[in-house]
């Protein structure tokens, strides 16, 4: 947070300027030395937490999240009595939350839509299945509790989010639980642990490119930072599955965008994920 | 989509732990210590000690709403601390969790510890009408560590901020048997900022952690100072950055 050279204080008067600036000197490259669809280098490690069941730390670039996955024992609802039930919360750095608000009283570090998106993801990609949380049928489910926590964010959260889901998921086992035919109460072995039922072949992985208008041309900059976020025109996010089938898109802002637009991001978005998904099976 | 109304931690039910499991004292510990990862933040760190995750940011000094008598000759500092959901054993609703609470809590309490320690380090005079927020994340607790992971990353995080201090507060904190020691240590200077115990213990064995401590933080002092060392030669290597 200098302002002691020409390019900081730039950043700091008209971060869109500057960007308009820098991208009339060079061609095909941003402020951050990548070019336009070139990923910022990602760094995984996996089950980092004593506590959780399954966790993982991902850094793309500068933003850094951790997920963690843990479980309560829970009664199902009368609606359905095999299906288990999950929840995501996606939190995010205070000290963001208090440079934005500037006052102690507001600190809003719940993502709600982000936590919404994730929870439909793994609902309607059937990455997780409700029913396999099951451990006797009317009695006891497992309450899935994925928490992330962002440590650091410098833009694309949803891509980072979905993809440190991925890995937590591979490491995660939980406590073997029987239910007592007497008393009715769950007996949970914690030192027998089983890796949990999920679907492997789904890997949803999301692929956030920001849209910048440059002299009438727009510009595609896949995993955008934090200030190509606030400076594009709009934000795409295409959340892809193995088989190149499209598990959710969304557009952020009302700016007008035709059909055709749409086809190329989605091979951009294509190639992108590919890059991505061999990273998260490299380390396997 | 449908919630559960109740839930119960698994642990409440278990049928296979060992409680009279001993926790080893002398097991080598690694350290790891990072600072600048968080970008908004003025000064920021990230320190693991054995199996504690404490990030710390700083956010100042800027201008204080706050208009008591004591904010005009001296800055004031706020701090707070706070669990992430999967910090501990139990885990921690987040949606229940308060910003606002002064309330009797275990937060309160480290945060109270936490501004003993610092305050004999700081040169507060220097900012007169400003304040200095340390914001401290705890991600994981081991039981052991936490005051003393809190306390590093609050001076490491001060130290990338650049904020003027007298020396490095620099803690160490040892278990023994029931009872938890913990002591903050200026190495340059030789004193000791604070000293928190719970437990019971005789002065002379109370002498004996004291030493111990005093050693450990050297150690731990050789770390932060290579690890700020290393930081800026990297900055001044890197082409024209000002420090």
């Amino acid at each position: 947070m200098s302002l002691d050279n020409h390019e900081e204080l730039q950043k700091f008067i008209d971060l869109s300027e500057h960007y308009r600036t820098y991208l009339d000197e060079h061609d095909n490259s941003r402020p951050d030395g990548r070019s336009f669809s070139q990923m910022r280098p990602v760094q995984i490690l996996d089950n980092f937490l004593q506590h959780s069941y399954g966790s993982s730390m991902i850094r793309f670039g500068n933003t850094t999240v951790i997920c963690s996955i843990t479980g309560q024992l829970t009664k199902p609802s009368l609606k359905s009595l095999r299906s288990g039930f999950i929840q995501t919360v996606v939190l995010l750095p205070r000290t963001q939350a208090w440079s934005t608000y500037g006052r102690r009283q507001q600190i809003i570090n719940e993502n709600l839509t982000l936590s919404q998106n994730l929870l439909d993801i793994i609902y309607k990609s059937k990455l997780i299945n409700l029913e396999d949380l099951c451990i006797e049928e009317g009695k006891w489910v497992w309450c899935l509790q994925i928490d992330f926590q962002c440590l650091n964010n410098d833009g694309n959260l949803f891509d980072s989010c979905l993809f440190a889901l991925n890995v937590a998921l591979r490491h995660t086992s939980f406590p073997t639980v029987k239910v007592d035919p007497d008393t009715q109460k769950p007996l949970v072995y914690t030192k027998d642990l089983q890796n949990l039922e999920y679907n492997k072949e789904q890997q949803p992985l999301c692929c956030t490119i920001a849209v910048y208008d440059s002299a009438q041309e727009y510009q595609y900059l896949i995993d955008p930072t934090l200030e190509e976020e606030t400076i594009a025109k709009s934000l795409l996010h295409y959340v892809l599955l193995k088989n190149d089938q499209i598990c959710l898109i969304h557009k952020t802002s009302g700016a007008p965008f035709s059909p055709e637009k749409f086809h190329h991001c989605y091979s951009l978005a294509r190639d992108y994920i590919l890059q991505l998904r061999s990273k998260l099976n490299q380390q396997n | 989509m449908e919630q559960p109304e109740e839930c119960f931690d698994p642990l409440q039910f278990a049928v296979d732990l060992d409680l009279t499991k001993s926790t080893d004292e002398n097991t080598d510990e690694k350290v790891y210590i990072s600072k600048s990862l968080i970008d908004r933040a003025n000064g920021s760190s990230y320190i693991e000690l054995a199996s504690t995750k404490v990030t710390c940011a700083i956010y100042g000094p800027r201008e204080t709403s706050s208009s008591s008598d004591e904010s005009y000759s001296k800055c004031l500092l706020e701090t707070s601390i706070k669990f992430s959901p999967f910090g501990r054993q139990k885990r921690i609703d987040p949606l229940l969790v308060q910003y606002d609470n002064d309330d009797d809590c275990e937060e309160a309490e480290l945060c109270s510890r936490l501004e003993e320690a610092l305050l004999p380090c700081i040169l507060l005079h220097k900012y007169p009408k400003s304040q200095i927020d340390i914001i401290i994340d705890v991600i994981e607790d081991d039981g052991q560590h936490l005051l003393s992971a809190i306390i590093l990353s609050a001076t490491v995080a001060l130290i990338d901020a650049c904020i003027e201090l007298y020396d490095t507060v620099v803690a160490k904190s040892l278990k023994r048997d029931q009872s938890l020691f913990t002591l903050c240590y200026m190495p340059n200077l030789a004193q000791v900022s604070c000293l928190f115990f719970d437990g019971e213990a005789t002065p002379a064995e109370l002498d004996v952690l004291t030493d111990e401590a005093v050693k450990q933080c050297q150690l731990l002092h050789k770390a932060i100072c290579k690890v700020v060392i290393s930081d800026l030669k990297a900055a001044v290597t890197s082409n024209g950055k000002i420090i």
